[in-house]
Formats: C-alpha cells, structure tokens, sequence
C-alpha cells in the first residue's frame, strides 16, 4: 500500500473516533441532566402499602421511579389517586379488577399481580422501592 | 396581603400536576379537556419548545366584574376574581369581555352557569396555598404576595438574563394581573396576548360613561336654548298678526 492510501483511511479512523467519543460525551452530558432534572422534581416521599395480616411484605411506591414512566403526573393523577389528599386504600381483589395499582398494572401495560417473577415484585418490603 | 400567582414557563415540565390538582379542588370532572373549559379551569400547552399555562389572569380591574350587569363576578382585596353562580344570568358578557378567554360557558347544561379559574379563594382564605402551586414538582407555579412576587420576578431576571425575555408578563397588562409570567420565548409565541393596552379594560368604558352627564346636561340646555328661541319666534310672529288684525278692525 502506498502512504497516499493510508491516510485517507487513517484520517477517516479517527473522525470515527473522534465522533464516538462525541456521542459518549452527549450521552452522558444528556444522562446527567435528566439525572439533574429528575433530581429538582419535588415529589412526595415513597408510599408504603400493606397493612393487611396476609400481606407477604409491604409494598413501598416511588413517584421517582414512576416519573420516569410517564412525563404526565396527570397519567394517574386524579383519575386514580388524589393529589391534595389521601386515596382510599383498595382491596387486592379490587385492584385485580382495574382499580388503583391494577390500571396500569394489569400485565399488559405493565406486569400484572400474577407475574411469573412472583408476589414479591411488589411486594419487596420497606427499603426496596419501585 | 395580595395574593398572586407567579408562572416561570422556563421551569415548567409540562407535567401537568397543576391540571390534576386544580380538577381535584374544585371538584371537577377528571377528564382533562386540551383547552379551558367550563370544566377544565387550567390547561399546560406546549408552544414553541415551551409550556405555557392558560387560567384566569385574575386582574387587578377585572373586565368581567365591570361588564357583569348583575355583579356575579367579583374581585377580592386578597387577589382572586370569583364568581357567585346564584347571581348569574347566563348573559356571557364576561366570556366576550375577558381580553385572556378565562370563563367559559357550560353548553352542555340544560341551566348553565359561567367558570373559570378562581385562584382556589376558599383554599387562600384557609390560609393555604392554591392547589396549583401546592403541588407544582418544579417551582414553576409559585404563590404568594404580589409585590413580594414581582421582586422575586426581578431577581430572576437579574440573576440569569439570558434565560429570560426581559419582561414580567401580567405587571402592565390590562392595568396588571394576579397572574404573573416569565418565560424564556416571546410571550407572543406562547399564544399570549401582547396587543393589550396598559391601562385597565374598564377605563375604555369610564371614558365614554364620565362624560354622559356632562353630555345629557349640555344637550338638554342646547335644546332647550333652541326650543325657546323657536317658541319665542311663533309666539312673536302670532303677536305681530293679533297686531295687525286689530290694527286693521280699527280702520274699518
């Protein structure tokens, strides 16, 4: 090979790299300001629910992990659960038919209270939040 | 103290918890309709890259509480412009008044009323906060006193003067409004009305009704200057031919 053909190779090589490392960059600089934005929310504390005596383990909601699911607080919010005040508590059976939890949580638009993966899902107990 | 509310569109997050909120103060039903109506008392809509809400600006001399001819509206000392339903008589002057589009007819009811945004005056009058700004995530929608919002507004402005157009939306505006914006795009852009003039709505009014009594007293004594001018010319014309009827009974 002769150095005239090199150089258009080399030259191309590290433009890739070069916009490589640019894409690494953005990704983390986009990574970080969504980190930065959902940081700044003001979202109440983590919920916990279970307080019934057959309940495997208490189930501890995370508005910050449900943010990420919809930028809409109105996707729940008042159709389901209040805003100002607290929501009555349901049934597991009741969410079961579409209520509270169950309307999204139905195994179609997100995992259903039979999830192969078990009751334990939810029902993670205090500390482990989602 | 004057209650208001101060809107940085450049905080906004279009999440919509302002929405949801307010359905749930006032009662309303959850469907959100994607414009202001007599059901949905503030809507998010995202304009040029930006989100914007639309609600009652709360004016400082409401053109709907001047139009009212049965005074349903009123404006508060504390801030809110609100509405007594049981006065109304479904003329919708308000709705053709308002410079902003605020109250919204219900024309779905078979006896229906006018509403709009009411700044949550029962929540204010409790001593909390409107349900909006309680539970904004972001800071975006922020309540407290008037004055005391302005300066919070200026400080923004002087703090990051890039981010922001040079101008507090609602300070001048139809004589200023409870209801104060910043954002970072023209206002224009975000469907807001720039061609409104400074000086409150009602003063167009004022301007034509102060001048009536002087108008009703100086034509009444024009007309009446005429009618005596007229009245004494008859009254001279029939003298002079009872004159000369009698001159003429003398000659025969």
């Amino acid at each position: 090979m002769t150095p005239s053909c090199e150089t258009p190779r080399r030259r191309r090589t590290v433009r890739a790299g070069w916009r490589t490392a640019a894409l690494w960059v953005a990704g983390a600089a986009f990574a970080l300001g969504t980190q930065a934005a959902a940081q700044q929310l003001r979202l109440p504390p983590d919920l916990v629910y279970g307080n019934a005596d057959a309940s495997p383990g208490k189930v501890v909601f995370s508005h910050q992990f449900h943010v990420g699911v919809s930028d809409k607080c109105t996707a729940c919010h008042v159709k389901l659960f209040h805003l100002l005040r607290p929501t009555r508590r349901v049934t597991h059976s009741e969410m079961e038919a579409g209520k509270s939890c169950g309307a999204c949580h139905n195994g179609q638009m997100a995992f259903g209270p039979t999830d192969p993966a078990g009751c334990t899902r939810c029902h993670a107990g205090e500390g482990k939040s989602s | 103290m004057k209650g208001a509310i101060l809107f940085d569109s450049t905080k906004c997050v279009g999440c919509e918890a302002c929405v949801g909120a307010c359905k749930e103060a006032n009662n309303l039903p959850t469907a959100i309709d994607p414009k202001l109506t007599a059901y949905t008392w503030t809507v998010v809509e995202q304009r040029n890259k930006a989100y914007v809400r639309r609600m009652c600006m709360h004016c400082e001399t409401p053109t709907c509480v001047s139009v009212c001819p049965v005074q349903a509206f009123r404006k508060e000392a504390n801030g809110p412009v609100v509405y007594d339903a049981s006065r109304c008589i479904g003329c919708r002057y308000c709705i053709m008044a308002c410079p902003f589009g605020a109250p919204k007819y219900q024309w779905d009811r078979a006896v229906p009323i006018v509403q709009k945004c009411i700044m949550c005056a029962g929540r204010i009058q409790a001593g909390k906060e409107p349900a909006c700004a309680s539970v904004c995530p972001t800071g975006a929608t922020t309540f407290g006193d008037r004055t005391q919002l302005i300066g919070e507004a200026r400080a923004r402005l002087a703090a990051a003067p890039k981010s922001y157009v040079p101008k507090i939306y609602g300070l001048e505006e139809v004589g200023g409004t409870s209801v104060l914006m910043l954002s970072s795009v023209p206002f224009s852009s975000l469907g807001l009305r720039t061609d409104l003039p400074m000086a409150p709505l009602p003063m167009l009014t004022w301007q034509v009704l102060s001048k009536i009594p002087d108008f009703v007293a100086v034509g009444g004594a024009f007309l009446y200057g005429i009618w005596w001018i007229t009245n004494r010319r008859a009254k001279v014309q029939e003298a002079l031919a009872q004159e000369a009827a009698s001159q003429a009974a003398a000659k025969h």
